[in-house]
């Protein structure tokens, strides 16, 4: 079953969806948010943002917080909060039409909502399509991409993560410290791989295209490219 | 049936006001009514480059905080019958106007023309959202340079959540010779990375410079430069029409690998 990352950032026609981790620990999603809103530039200035706390039910104060983070210095408006793990109520918009979950009002203000279901879910994070130079999937177990990461798009997780596709952008796996971690793509052309704290990049220069999946990961502390069907490697999937 | 197309890139200066002159003219010369809206509110040049400047007496911010009615603000071009400028305001800044006003304004635009065309500021910052407010579809332009393609990128990735689903691209100021001796990228290097559908090839060409500065755009029936060829090509392909790729076989084979590129599809 598919798990959320910790922090997904999208924007809609009604401004911006943040799909927060309940089940992860709240001082560590407040440093991710606040590290990714400093990363964002300018572009998110003064927008209305959905919340979405997925499967967990956070505080008053907690959500308190988090509005405080997201309105200085960063202009952002907490309009509204949804929870739930069905993905197809994720939308603000769609949201609003269904009316089958418990709704209570945290903020006030008729558009805030508050939905509560528990419900914990395990496993990779599954993202379909291409990720976008500006695009950042971050997540603590493994992520697999079913499409390409394009240049200036980003992929950091706890575990592997696996490209079926081509890998352009940068690539961070293992961030929780597991040596073992690799990284997977059908192209493996990044403009950076990190696997826990060794950092890769391709060699200067034009190397000539290899063809076919590879894997990196990390040999003696460095990190390795080989050629997927032929590395002798002893993961447990 | 009427529809209201942006025309947006990430990196500036890459040929989006160029190519809304070129692809209303080309439009309106088919026989359609289009109205052209000037949305880089403060650096407004749409209306230099179709030569209509002298006109402006209203501009888009009169319209929308109803100083004057929409008509009194839309000049008529006098070469082509059926095309219209809607100007930016050159003394006000972007926040002067918000997504809400843009789209109602858009809405109103298409009652009564075939095409709205908006030319969008660079970015990805309040000029763009109020750019796309309202309209059907995006159209991208990128020059073949890695960063442009990056920002282009980085733009397809937000109109995608923004729900402005099937952009199309434009791949402007591509230079023949110095891709095919592999010191330019290539379409299908580009296409690659963005894998969205390519509506047009625009070529390098001096005329544009001469033609900005005419306020004459090359797309007017009267010349045949290749890039006013090309963006009359692009205007019968945004129509419906299945135009095939320009062939201009003077300019070695490399024309033909486009061709060849856009058949394999
Ligand atoms: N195909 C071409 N061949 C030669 N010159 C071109 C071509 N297309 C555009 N140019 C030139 O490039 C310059 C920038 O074009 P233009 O103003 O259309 O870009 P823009 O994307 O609208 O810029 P901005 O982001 O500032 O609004 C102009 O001087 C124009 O004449
Ligand atoms: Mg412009």
């Amino acid at each position: 079953m598919a798990e959320k990352p910790d922090l997904l950032f999208r924007g809609t026609k009604n401004g911006l969806h943040l799909v927060l981790n309940g089940t992860k620990d709240f001082n560590v999603l407040k440093a991710k948010l606040k590290e990714h809103l400093n990363r964002a530039d300018k572009f998110f200035q003064g927008a209305d943002v959905t919340l979405d706390i997925g499967d967990a039910e956070f505080s008053l104060d907690q959500i308190l917080e988090l509005q405080q983070i997201l309105a200085t210095p960063h202009g952002l408006h907490l309009k509204k909060i949804v929870s739930g793990r069905d993905e197809s109520k994720r939308e603000g918009r769609r949201h609003r039409e269904s009316g089958d979950a418990t709704d209570r009002s945290v903020l006030g203000g008729t558009e805030t909502e508050y939905r509560v279901r528990n419900q914990v879910t395990e496993g990779a994070f599954v993202y379909k399509g291409t990720l976008r130079s500006g695009q950042r999937i971050s997540h603590d177990g493994d992520v697999v991409v079913v499409g390409d990461v394009n240049p200036g798009a980003e992929v950091t997780a706890g575990g592997d993560i696996i490209v079926m596709g081509s890998l352009r952008g940068l690539a961070h796996a293992g961030t929780a410290g597991a040596k073992e971690a690799v990284v997977v793509a059908f192209n493996l052309k990044p403009t950076q791989i990190r696997i826990g704290s060794a950092i890769g990049r391709p060699p200067e220069g034009d190397v000539g295209s290899r063809e076919g999946p590879e894997v990196a990961r990390l040999k003696d502390g460095v990190i390795v490219i080989e050629p997927l069907d032929e590395s002798r490697w002893e993961g447990d999937w | 049936m009427s529809e209201a197309i942006v025309i947006t890139s990430g990196k500036g200066g890459v040929g989006k006001t160029t190519a809304c002159a070129n692809l209303g003219v080309a439009l309106a010369s088919m026989g359609y009514k289009v109205v052209l809206v000037d949305a880089d509110i403060g650096l407004r040049n749409l209306d230099v480059v179709l030569g209509l400047e002298n006109r402006i007496v209203y501009d888009l911010v009169d319209v929308v905080e109803g100083s004057c009615r929409l008509r009194q603000a839309l000049i008529k071009d006098k070469r082509i019958d059926g095309l219209f400028l809607l100007p930016a305001a050159q003394t006000r800044d972007k926040t002067a106007v918000n997504p809400e006003q843009m789209e109602e304004l858009i809405e109103r635009l298409k009652e009564d023309h075939d095409y709205v065309l908006v030319d969008s500021p660079a970015g990805i910052e309040q000029g763009f959202r109020n750019a796309i407010s309202g309209t059907d579809r995006a159209l991208i332009v990128t020059t073949p340079e890695v960063s442009a393609v990056r920002d282009a990128d980085r733009i397809i990735g937000m109109l995608e959540s923004l729900e402005l689903s099937d952009p199309a691209l434009i791949v402007n100021r591509i230079k023949p010779k110095m891709v095919a001796k592999g010191d330019m990228m290539d379409i299908s290097d580009i296409m690659d990375i963005l894998a969205i559908s390519l509506i047009g090839v625009v070529p390098e060409d001096e005329y544009i410079v001469i033609s900005t500065n005419r306020g004459e755009p090359a797309a007017l029936a009267a010349n045949n430069s290749k890039a006013g060829q090309a963006f009359r090509n692009i205007a019968r392909r945004i129509s419906g029409e299945d135009v095939p790729f320009m062939d201009l076989s003077d300019t070695e084979n490399w024309w033909s690998k486009i061709a060849n590129f856009f058949r394999a599809k």
